[in-house]
């Protein structure tokens, strides 16, 4: 849980000091992707932090991230999150519509397609007790 | 589950609601000197490793720079002692003259502590600082300001495609400026019949608002096209925004 926490915080302070790149968002799916349901407080504070961090009105980013894990968690099956091309797709999509939201521009997908790929396969690792037993893995 | 969800959802819509009409700004408050400490330590220190590439792609450039710069400094000298005997000089012409001094600005400075779509400056309210005001760096113009809090600032760029900055040119042509969030940003409603060349510098105007004067930048691409009515052209800001540490706000006294 540090680990994720520390992620958390990383990414947060990435996207609001140095790049424009929703970083909180990536992490995020990722954390939603290991911790299923056990993420929605996670997400919540992830995103009041992000706004307070920000300068943004708060709670817009918590909308906009407990909808995207509502969606990861409602059609799961539909989505089949199992296969690694699937989430990449899930990804790039919503990382896109975000940055389109929140950033009026497109997201470098270079960048999308490279954290995700480390973060799908260096999560699983570092929490493997919690992807085990979760209907959303990879 | 879904109850968790829906109680963190009208959580973050009250959080919304409340923010949005100002209710919570004083919530912000007692995190404020932490997120400021942190982010200005942060961006200040890691600004440094943003010049690495730059000097390695123009290590040649550099050297010749160097040389340059000895040979400047002597220059300079000499200049200096030459501006002392002007300034004088220019003091005793306007007491003679009668002439007002010039319209002036109260620059505040700031130090930037973030640069995402906006950048953040290290400044808010409790130093006079409210939104619409402009910033610069030097004599180039940099943004506005956009929101405020105590302590913090977050200024809209010349980059943004939500500021919209009436400029005109060296040769006289008017036009207005608007960011394309990237590098360069765009010159349109020029008239057909206006001059405009490459390399033309590019001001603020002194409408809307903005301070008169200020450097905006230069016209790299011109897209003209005789059916329109307006020509358009891409223009090159003077301000290197990723590399500025400082800024200043002005406020008009």
């Amino acid at each position: 849980m540090k680990t994720l926490a520390l992620l958390l915080i990383l990414a947060i302070i990435l996207e609001t000091v140095f790049y424009v790149y929703p970083f909180t968002l990536l992490v995020i799916i990722m954390t939603v992707l290991i911790l299923g349901g056990n993420s929605l407080y996670w997400v919540f504070i992830a995103g009041v932090i992000l706004d307070l961090v920000g300068l943004r009105i708060m709670g817009g980013n918590s909308i906009f991230f407990l909808l995207i894990s509502a969606i990861m968690l409602r059609y799961n099956r539909r989505f089949n999150f199992n296969n690694v091309i699937n989430v990449m797709i899930f990804i790039t999509v919503t990382i896109n519509v975000y940055s389109f939201i929140f950033y009026q521009r497109m997201a470098d997908l270079f960048i999308t397609l490279f954290l995700a790929l480390l973060l799908l396969y260096l999560l699983p690792w570092y929490f493997p007790y919690l992807a085990g037993g979760k209907k959303l893995k990879v | 589950m879904r109850k968790k969800f829906f109680s963190l959802l009208t959580a973050a819509v009250l959080l919304y609601i409340l923010d949005y009409f100002r209710l919570i700004e004083s919530a912000r408050l007692p995190a404020e000197p932490l997120i400021v400490g942190v982010k200005k330590s942060l961006y200040q220190g890691f600004s440094q490793l943003k010049i690495l590439p730059k000097l390695v792609i123009n290590y040649d450039t550099l050297v010749e720079a160097v040389k340059k710069s000895r040979q400047l400094t002597n220059e300079n000298n000499e200049m200096r002692m030459k501006i002392g005997e002007l300034v004088a000089e220019n003091e005793s012409l306007r007491k003679q003259l009668g002439a007002p001094l010039p319209a002036s600005f109260r620059f505040i400075p700031a130090d930037v502590i973030a640069v995402s779509r906006y950048m953040e400056i290290a400044i808010g309210s409790q130093n006079g600082v409210k939104a619409g005001m402009p910033v610069v760096d030097g004599s180039t113009f940099i943004g506005r300001i956009s929101k405020t809090t105590d302590r913090r600032s977050l200024v809209i760029l010349l980059t943004d495609n939500d500021l919209n900055v009436p400029v005109i040119s060296n040769r006289g042509t008017r036009g207005k400026v608007n960011g394309q969030l990237g590098k360069l940003v765009l010159l349109n409603q020029v008239l057909q019949r206006d001059p405009l060349f490459l390399d033309d510098i590019f001001f603020t105007s002194g409408e809307e608002g903005f301070p008169p004067k200020l450097l905006i930048g230069k016209v790299v691409h011109i897209d003209t096209d005789d059916v329109d009515v307006y020509k358009q052209a891409q223009i090159a800001p003077y301000a290197e925004i990723d590399l500025i540490k400082k800024v200043f706000v002005l406020e008009e006294r």
